[in-house]
């Protein structure tokens, strides 16, 4: 379980976080949705501390970690997996190594050990043929893929995604969206997704944050978004989709 | 103004705390032996080709242009002599250093920040990597150990090239040439020609280092972060030669 108390972060005069309280539920999926620009992704950043927290708690894991160091925070990173935006995959390195990063960095597993995990994860993520290739040769989607292999081969507790779907088109974001699916199902991993893709949220979503003006404005599950009648809310969800889309998604569902 | 003023004494204060960060970490495991090796590669005997090149004509250049000027004195067979003491105590290690600058230097910074505008420096961060240790400490490390290297070769090689010339156009014999290259040497002049490179090593790896680990603005920002670390390297070696020279001279005797 995360929980945030009262989280602030401001770039210079701009405050992007005014507050944020937040419970992440252990084994389930939550999603953040907001607006572009709203701080989502800030939040992710500042819970991992790759931004520095100006002022709040962040207890993960029953540990406060609000006034750890960068080296304290090492070991906390590890149980948690990122995928990020923009995949953030090692352009030098195969996907191989990609994937493999966080187990010859961190532990002392035997190659054949490495390998046997990399190979399955890749076979997860349906990119087997991709292991020797570099990012660079690779589609927006299978960069994704790939990061979220890299994500889950440390077998993490906690798994941020960053905007999962932002970027891609249609048939592929719902192949991502079925893989954060079948992740939590067969990982059971504590899941946060930053998204502003309705279809994406409530694909995957067990439990829904909404962030408006740098602080949560709403907080429940799908039926309480759906049935939402925060002003914010409704017009988040009026503005995310055409109405059409986002009618069918759940006609479907 | 203000704000420039403070946003450069920010970046004057990570520049040092970066140092900080590499020398408090630089005998705590991991080590990144491989990497370092692969830097060592990356920034010595990749770049021995451009530094062979410049440092062998500049030998036959001094050469020449001096030795017809010497020749004016009756003393065109001490050309040698020139040539070393010029080669070894000053044009080897800022040549080599300006030459690693532009290389190095400019490669670094871009792959650094490249890497830091597309999060990898992030992600590395989140998965429980220290990028300094990593990514910065091991460049250092290499550029460190590589430049004197480097420096050496271009010495050797500068000292061939004005070799050739004494011998073909002054008719000074190769014996000769290699007398007058190795009486006028001391150790303080071979000292001299060693600290030189490994400070300027020093300096345009953490700078490049530096630059390429704070760049922001996306790819506008990497060319940006390139040049600024390309020009301060190359003006910290031309001013920085001067204060070395004159402290060297202090310590040394000379």
């Amino acid at each position: 379980m995360i929980e945030l108390f009262n989280i602030k972060k401001s770039f210079g005069i701009q405050e992007v976080l005014k507050g944020i309280t937040l419970s992440i539920p252990k084994g389930k999926t939550t999603v953040v949705l907001g607006r572009s620009g709203c701080g989502k992704s800030v939040l992710l950043k500042v819970i991992l501390r790759l931004l520095p927290l100006d002022e709040g708690q962040i207890i993960i894991g029953g540990v406060d970690t609000s006034n750890f160091s960068d080296s304290e925070m090492m070991p906390i990173r590890r149980k948690i997996g990122m995928l990020f935006q923009s995949s953030a995959l090692f352009d030098s390195m195969t996907v191989w190594q990609n994937v493999a990063y966080p187990l010859l960095e961190n532990t002392k597993l035997s190659f054949d050990e490495i390998d046997k995990r990399v190979m399955a994860l890749l076979d997860f993520v349906e990119l087997p043929e991709a292991a020797e290739k570099l990012p660079g040769a690779l589609s927006g989607g299978m960069k994704k893929r790939v990061a979220l292999a890299r994500a889950l081969i440390a077998q993490p507790e906690y798994i941020f995604y960053d905007e999962p779907t932002t970027g891609l088109d249609p048939i592929t974001a719902s192949k991502i969206n079925l893989l954060i699916k079948r992740t939590q199902n067969e990982y059971g991993t504590t899941s946060v997704v930053v998204t502003h893709d309705m279809v994406s949220a409530l694909t995957v979503g067990d439990f829904f944050a909404f962030i408006h003006d740098g602080k949560i404005a709403f907080t429940g599950n799908r039926n309480e978004v759906l049935k939402s009648s925060a002003k914010e809310m409704q017009d988040f969800i009026a503005d995310a989709e055409p109405r059409e889309i986002l009618q069918e998604f759940l006609n479907i569902k | 103004m203000f704000k420039e003023l403070r946003q450069f004494f920010i970046s004057i204060s990570d520049y040092f705390s970066l140092g900080l960060r590499v020398l408090g970490g630089l005998f705590v495991r991991p080590l990144y032996i491989n990497e370092t090796f692969n830097q060592m590669y990356a920034i010595g005997v990749q770049s021995l080709p451009i530094v062979a090149l410049t440092s062998f004509f500049t030998g036959m250049i001094l050469t020449l242009q001096s030795g017809h000027e010497m020749a004016v004195f009756g003393a065109k067979m001490y050309v040698g002599t020139l040539v070393s003491l010029s080669l070894i105590r000053e044009l080897g290690p800022v040549l080599t250093g300006l030459v690693v600058a532009g290389r190095v230097g400019a490669g670094t910074a871009a792959e650094l920040g490249s890497m830091k505008v597309t999060e990898q420096i992030d992600a590395m961060r989140a998965m429980g990597t220290d990028p300094v240790k990593k990514l910065v400490t091991t460049r250092l490390v290499a550029g460190t150990i590589m430049v004197p290297m480097l420096s050496v070769i271009a010495d050797g090689l500068g000292i061939l090239g004005a070799l050739f010339i004494a011998n073909a156009t002054f008719a000074i014999s190769p014996q000769f040439f290699w007398k007058t290259v190795m009486h006028p040497l001391t150790v303080n002049d071979i000292m001299m020609g060693l600290i030189k490179p490994l400070i300027f090593g020093i300096m345009i790896i953490w700078t490049a280092c530096h630059m390429g680990i704070t760049t922001t603005g996306g790819t506008a920002g990497v060319g940006k972060s390139t040049t600024v670390s390309v020009v301060v390297s190359s003006v910290l070696i031309l001013v920085g030669d001067y204060f070395i020279t004159q402290i060297l001279i202090w310590f040394l005797g000379m």
